[in-house]
Parts: structure tokens; sequence; C-alpha cells
């Protein structure tokens, strides 16, 4: 159930709008489904309106064409009736979307969209019960925090399945989430019940930002707004669930109970938190100066590219960016997700896998840990050492003092402030990590 | 292209020593391949085959492992590609990993650069018998017969335990076939239900035997998602990324579940999510005793596909005189100001008549692999003895067929309807048969009459 909490339509006095408006439902309106219809009208004071756009913060979500005839409209301004049609109407999909989003309609005119809605919307969430057999413990996380060791190292938990970390990376989870999102879309569904081309032999799915027309049988909108995404919802978090379930069974557990996998902070997260009532998240999050240094290490050893360029200079912004948008992640989901440190995970590590357990709700004793640290560390693959860039974890701490010139040390630590402080806030942190150098760990990032 | 050396190893058995790591898994990913021929391998190219082998008989229900390493000189070959017939079933990325030198010297190889291929080959889209042709597509982009493969794959089924409430009826045809209109006569049986709303294209089956077959292929990087940028492609949805040839000679009974049970589960929800949607027609258009929804379709795999998940499926198959489609198609463009039924893809309406050709022909091929089982209707027939023509394909299908119920439907079919005016390109239906005679230049009779002829003497047209 979507509820419409306000509506708001900014003036256009000298705007690039000669008129606008949406004709959604007034504030307080109750709608069926996952996703909200918006239609309306924009006509230009000189010129012509290109097409709609529906924003999220400054993510466009759809556009939409003028495709709609709207004689009234014309009537009411006064425009000849043969003038382009003026109405759009289209349905954007809610559920990679918070619970509570604002959306702004604009028209682009000359190049430059003009605000003239804007609604804020509740959405009640969408939750499987009973949700799927194995629940998606969320890794959410960057590049080079360790997240693929800590997936090696809770893949050692009889009751946590992770599948070649180190080789394969399989990220069924996130490919189901994928599909869940696109299938259930409007936009997509509207493939199936217009009658378009489908996209040849290898590819499903609109361009998701044409228009989706109206769907005039209630039976039917019904059908496509509300049960076919609790059924797709089901269908794609169960492929994931039934995979890992397998590779449990190959590793011989028994009773697993989650499958970890990292995931870059996108909606992806949240959106897996918000089906499955057993799923957990867990931030990795290692100080970003140490990984701007091992960002640096890979990249000069030719193992890919991670920001545009290969100096550190020319890549703190981007990494900022990156840290920042992390940084946002969890402080919206700080309440119920779990913060982990790098540093505690190679330096503190039996303390750090048991609370780690103990937020999981699974086995957290003493011995568990240990015998998961221990057969982690007794296994270490070709493809783990490759992953490394530093000869030890003890050395990958505090590595940016070593690797990083100080004449960027400054513009480092203003660049992630906000991060280290909500982080690495407390005071004992420095200390801590000087004074754990030299305890035995397993990898360095 | 420059002068090749000859060098030629007819069994991939020279090869597969590069790397022994290969061969125990790969074994197991064959399909149930009856025959591998390779013979008359272009000059200068030569194929190390690992998988599949003859007589092999794989553990992968719906997919095979094609394996192998292909010499030749360097930077020649670009990629392989699988075709089955006319189509290119994927493209396969071939990898360098040396510079051959004394190791191929006793075969004549040496200097040559061998690369190595791997990856999984979907079945979905096949014919249960099937052969496959590989080709090397070179830089020059000139494609090259390399082998044939024939083999068999499982049979695809619904999951085990569900009893579908409606079974498919197709109608399979073309453009301008007069299907709007048979649709709309079917809407008024209420054994029969719909998206009953001009122009009855509402395809939620095709749409999900689509998404079937996309979603039930191994992982093509090259061509559909690929692991690091799926995540972006946030309106689309491409073959699963992370079920490749590695996983599968890693983790053989992982493969074996994608391929297999996660492939018969994903026909499972296509059938529930397209059921589900029938299910909200019915009530929407008062047919709550209905037994089949009705979909239109085009000659292709999927018709076949839902033969085979649907054993109680029915299937017209509709003709019309192919030179009146074309007349029908070009002043329905005009009509409309449009260049439609791919009339927009060729230069001259010659060009057309051709492309036109190789529809029909496809549709006689859909009708008489499948004629013991399907139904053919023929449009003229529709037209002019339509109280037969309805009684025997309500018959075939097996709903009410009485005389009543044919009055019913065509006396309610034939209320007035605007939409259906706007389709129409002929005074009356009457003057739609036989068109081609008054509308077609005498050089375009001709050209029909050869492009056509041996699907007008399949339905039964004069020549």
């Amino acid at each position: 159930m979507i509820e419409v909490l306000s509506v708001k339509r900014p003036a256009l006095e000298g705007s690039a709008l000669r008129a606008a408006s949406i004709d959604t439902e007034a504030g307080g309106a109750a709608l069926p489904g996952y996703s909200i219809g918006i239609a309306g009208w924009a006509v230009a004071s000189a010129g012509a309106v290109e097409h709609i756009e529906i924003l999220h913060g400054g993510t466009v979500v759809r556009t939409a064409p003028l495709s709609e005839p709207r004689p009234d409209v014309l009537t009411t301004l006064g425009l000849p009736e043969q003038d382009p049609a003026v109405g759009f109407r289209t349905r954007v999909s809610l559920l990679d979307l918070p619970l509570e989003p604002t959306l702004r309609v604009a028209a682009k005119v000359g190049g430059e969209p003009v605000e003239f809605a804007e609604l804020v919307i509740r959405r009640e969430p969408l939750r499987l019960t009973p949700p799927p057999p194995l629940h998606p413990l969320v890794l959410t996380t960057l590049g080079r925090t360790g997240s693929v060791w800590f997936s090696r190292l809770v893949g050692e938990h009889p009751a946590i399945v992770s599948h070649r970390p180190f080789e394969a990376e399989p990220r069924m989870g996130s490919y189901w989430a994928h599909v869940f999102k696109a299938l259930a879309d409007p936009a997509g569904v509207m493939e199936a019940l217009a009658p378009l081309d489908m996209r040849g032999n290898w590819w499903l799915g609109s361009e998701g930002k044409g228009t989706v027309p109206a769907v005039r049988d209630p039976e039917i909108l019904e059908w496509m707004v509300e049960s076919h995404p609790e059924r797709t919802a089901r269908f794609c978090l169960e492929s994931a669930s039934d995979f890992y379930a397998r590779v449990a069974g190959l590793q011989q557990k028994a009773d697993p109970v989650y499958y970890v996998e990292k995931y870059i902070p996108s909606f992806v997260p949240s959106l897996l938190l918000e089906l499955d009532p057993g799923a957990k998240e867990v931030f990795l999050v290692r100080d970003p100066r140490d990984m701007l240094a091992s960002i640096v290490s890979w990249v000069a050893a030719g193992r890919g590219g991670f920001s545009e360029g290969a100096e550190a200079e020319q890549s703190v912004d981007w990494l900022a960016r990156q840290t920042k948008l992390l940084l946002r992640h969890w402080q919206r989901r700080s309440a119920r997700s779990l913060l982990v440190r790098y540093e505690d995970l190679v330096l503190e590590p039996l303390p750090t896998l048991t609370g780690l357990f103990d937020y999981l709700g699974v086995d957290s004793t003493a011995e568990t840990a240990t015998t998961v640290l221990e057969r982690a560390q007794g296994t270490k693959s070709d493809q783990q050492r490759n992953h490394q860039t530093s000869s030890s974890p003890e050395r990958s701490v505090g590595r940016w003092k070593r690797d990083i010139s100080p004449d960027l040390w400054d513009r480092m630590n203003e660049a992630f402030a906000p991060e280290l402080e909500s982080w690495y806030g407390d005071s004992r942190f420095e200390e801590t990590t000087a004074a754990l150098l030299g305890a035995g760990g397993p990898s360095g990032g | 292209m420059a002068a090749r050396r000859r060098a030629r190893v007819r069994d991939g058995e020279e090869l597969i020593r590069i790397d022994a790591s290969m061969t125990p898994t790969a074994e197991l990913l064959n399909a149930t391949v009856t025959s591998v021929e390779v013979d008359a391998l272009p000059e200068g190219i030569s194929l190390g085959l690992s998988s599949p082998r003859p007589g092999s008989r794989g553990v992968l229900p719906f997919a095979f492992l094609l394996e192998g390493f292909l010499a030749a000189e360097a930077d020649v070959v670009d990629h392989l590609e699988v075709r089955f017939g006319q189509r290119k079933l994927r493209e396969v990325p071939v990898g360098p990993v040396v510079e051959m030198g004394d190791e191929l010297a006793e075969t004549g190889g040496k200097g040559l650069r061998v690369s190595r291929f791997s990856a999984l080959v979907g079945t979905v889209r096949l014919p249960r018998s099937f052969k496959l042709n590989l080709r090397v597509v070179l830089a020059s982009n000139e494609r090259l017969h390399l082998c044939e493969i024939a083999g068999t794959r499982a049979a695809l089924s619904l999951p085990a335990g569900t009893t579908p409430r409606l079974s498919p009826l197709m109608v399979t045809s073309l453009g301008r076939t007069g299907t709007t209109w048979l649709m709309r006569l079917l809407s008024e049986h209420p054994e029969l239900v719909m998206n009953a709303r001009y122009p009855f294209e509402a395809r939620l089956q095709r749409y999900w035997v689509h998404w079937l077959q996309i979603m039930a292929e191994p992982a093509n990087h090259r061509e559909s998602s690929h692991p690091e940028t799926f995540p972006t492609q946030h309106w689309s949805v491409g073959a699963n990324p992370f079920f490749t040839a590695e996983v599968a000679k890693e983790d053989p009974a992982l493969a074996q579940q994608l391929s297999g049970e996660h492939v018969i589960a994903l026909a499972g929800f296509a059938h529930q999510a397209t059921e589900t949607y029938y299910l909200s027609c019915m009530t929407r258009f008062g047919h709550p005793n209905a037994r089949f929804f009705v979909e239109k379709h085009v000659p292709d795999m999927t018709p076949r596909l839902v033969w085979e998940l649907y054993p109680g499926a029915k299937e017209i198959i509709l003709v019309r005189d192919p030179r009146d489609m074309l007349a029908s198609i070009l002043a329905f463009n005009e009509k409309r100001g449009s260049s439609g039924f791919g009339r927009d893809r060729v230069e001259t309406d010659t060009d057309f008549v051709r492309q036109l050709a190789s529809g029909v022909s496809g549709l006689m091929q859909n009708w008489r692999s499948r004629r013991e089982q399907a139904h053919l209707l023929r449009y003229e027939d529709l037209l002019t003895a339509p109280e037969k023509t309805l009684r025997e394909t309500f018959e075939y299908v097996g709903i009410d067929a009485s005389a009543d119920m044919v009055q019913r439907v065509l006396r309610q079919a034939s209320a007035p309807d605007a939409a259906l005016a706007f389709h129409m390109t002929s005074r009356d239906q009457g003057a739609s048969i036989g068109r081609w005679k008054r509308d077609l230049r005498a050089d375009v009779q001709a050209l029909c009459s050869e492009e056509f002829g041996p699907a007008l003497a399949e339905f039964g047209y004069e020549g």
C-alpha cells in the first residue's frame, strides 16, 4: 500500500514553463502496490517541452514523452487543437527507493529541467513471509577493504556459506536482486502487455525510460503493481537461496543460515534487507588512507584500475566520493547493521569474529571462532596471495604513513575526516592499532 | 588474407596435453552428443576440441561445455560462433595462450598462435535434437566452418506437480493474415481468455518464454550480462554472468543445478507469471470458465517450447495467400504512413518480397514440423465459410463447437468496432481475398509466384 503524504506544485512564474500540473491523487490518497502512476501535462513558455523527468534526489528514475492528447488543457490555455500532445503518463517503481521517497517532476525545456511538482510518498515494505531458507548476509563495502578475506573467513562458519571468494566470487544474490528490479518494474511488465519488440536473444527489459501506458483494467493493474512484484521477489530470492543451499551441500554444511556476498553501496542492500526479514548487514570499513595506499599498490601492480588515475593524488577525490557514499548508507542503517573494521578483523580476529557471530545469532563460542580462523588461515590459496598488496596484515594497517607522501596527508585527512570520525572516532583507535601490531593475522590488503 | 600454413590437428588429444587439468570434469560437461564432425578445416586453422566428444553423455541437461584450442597465425582469429541453422546461437571468445614452437612442429604448426576457448553452450533455445555449426570468425570478418556438433538435450517441463489451470492456445502466424479478426472471434468464446482489447497483442507467454530462454543461458559475457557491469544495467536482464565454464568445471554439481533443476524452476516461474496474469483476465473479461488462454505467436522457437512445457497446448497455424499478405501490408503502411512489417529494413518491394518469403517459409516449416498436433486455418476459409471453419477450429481445441456457440461468437464479434475498422485495409472482408490481382504490379506478382511457390502449394493456393 502506498500513501501519498503530500503533493506540492511550485510556482512557475518566470520559468521556462507556461503551465504544468500533475493529475496524481492529492495528499492522503492510498494506492495499491509498489509503483505509482504519475500523469499530467506541461506547456513551455516558448518552444517545446522535450520530455518529462521524474527525479529522486539527483537521479532521474523515469523519463516520459509528451504523448497524451489533452484537449482540456489546450482549451483552457487557449491553444490550437492541432498543437502537439502536452500530456504524459508514466509509472515509477518504488522498490529501489527508500520507503518514504520524495519524487520531483520536471519538464525538460531547452535542455534544462523545470520542476513543477513534488510528491512525498510512503509505502509499506515488501516482506517475504516466510523468507527463503537461506538469508543474505549483506557485506556492504568498497574495494580494498579486506572484503574477500572477510567472505573467506566467515565462510568457514558452519552456518554461513560463501563460494570461492578468492576465485570465482559469484554474486548470485546481487544478480537476482537486479533481475527482480528489472522484472518488477512497470516498464518491464509493459514489454509483455504492449506489442513491443523484445530485445533480441540476449536481453530482456526495456530501457525503462519510455512511456508506461495506462492499464485500464483494475484486475490487471492489481496484478501488475502488487501480486506480480511479490511473486517475483519470492522467486528471485529463492533462486539465490537455492544456489547457496547447493553450495552448502557441497561444503557439507547441514544447517546453513546465511550466504555472504559483498555489495557496493547501492539500492541492493536495503532492498534485500526489506525483502528478507532474516537478512543481516555488515558494513566493512577500513581507514580510507590505507585503502588509498592499497589501491595505488594494486594499480601499480597492473591488476586493473579502481579510479581515474594511478597516483594517490589523482585518486583521493574519487575515493572520498566512494567512502562518503558508504558513510551515508551506514548512517541510514546503522541501527540494524554491524560495523566491522578491517583493522579489528586482522589484528583482533577472535573478538571481532565473536562479535560478528553474536550479531548474526549463530554459534559464537570462542571454540567456533578459533576453528573458523584456523581453517581460513590454513587454506590460503594462490588467488588469496595474489589478492594481497602488503607482505603481512600488520603492515597493511597504517601503511599509508609509509606508502603515501606526507605532502598528501593533510589533504587526505581533510577529505576523509567524516569517515574517520564516524568509523574510527574513538580516540583509542590509533593507540590500539599500534599496540596490536605484531599480533597474528591472515593477509595483507 | 595472407597465405596460411597448413597445420591441422584432427583430434583434440594432441592439444589437450597443454592443459591436462581441463579434461576430467570437461568430460562430464558434454551434452549427450551423438557426433562431432571435424573435417575440411580451413587452410591454416587447426582445431583441438576436448569437449564435446562424440558419443559422450554429459551431466548438464540444458548446456554443454565447448572447450578446446585453436591454432592459427597470430591475430588471425577474432572469435568463434556457434550457429543453429541460419541463426547465431552465441559467440565464444578465444584467449591467447601461447605462441607455439616445437610442440606443434610434428604437425607443421610451429610458429602458430594457439588460443584457448571455453564456454558453456545453452541448449534450451534448441530443439531436443540439434545440429550446431562451429565457425571461426577471422579478424577480417570472414567466417569459416570448423565442425558440426550433433546432440540431444533433456526434455523441458514444468516442475513436478504443476497442474496448469489454463492451457495455451497459440495463434501462430505472420502479420496481415487476419490474426486480429481471428483473435476477435476467439475472444467471444467463454472457454477462451485473452486480453480482449484491440490489438489483442498482450503476449505474456511469449514474454515469459523469452525470459526463460535468456535466464536459462549460461554466462555470455561477450553478448549478455557481464559480472562487472550488470549492476549498472538497471533496466535489462541478461544471462546469469556467474554460470561460467570455470564454475562448471570446478563444481559440476553446481552446474548441474544451474543447468537442470534451476531451469525447471525458471520454467515454473514463467508459467506462474503467465497464468496469474490470465487468471486476472478471466475476472476482468468475464470468462470464469475459460480453459485456454490465447496469444498471437510468430513462427520462431517459442511455440516449440510452449508445446514442450504444456502437453495440453493447442496451436492454430493461420495462413493467408502470401500475395494478399503483401498487398495488405503495403496498403496498411500507406494508410498509416509507416514502414511496418519489416518494410523499413529493405530498399525495394522486390527485396521485401524476398524477406517476406523467408517468413512464409518459416511458417511453413512450423506447420510441417507440427502438422500432427496443430490446426491449419486459412484466412480465406474463415471469411468465406466462417461457421464451418470456426466449428472445426473449436472442435480441434476441444471447446464447445455447437452451432449455437459458433453463431453466438460470430454475432458478438461482428458488432461494429471502430478499432477493427481502422485495422482493415479493404472496403470489406470479401474484397481482401485475391486483392493481389488488383493491387500488385505484374512484375511483383511474377516474383511472388517464384518466391512463395512452395508455400502456395503447401497451403493450397493457386500458383
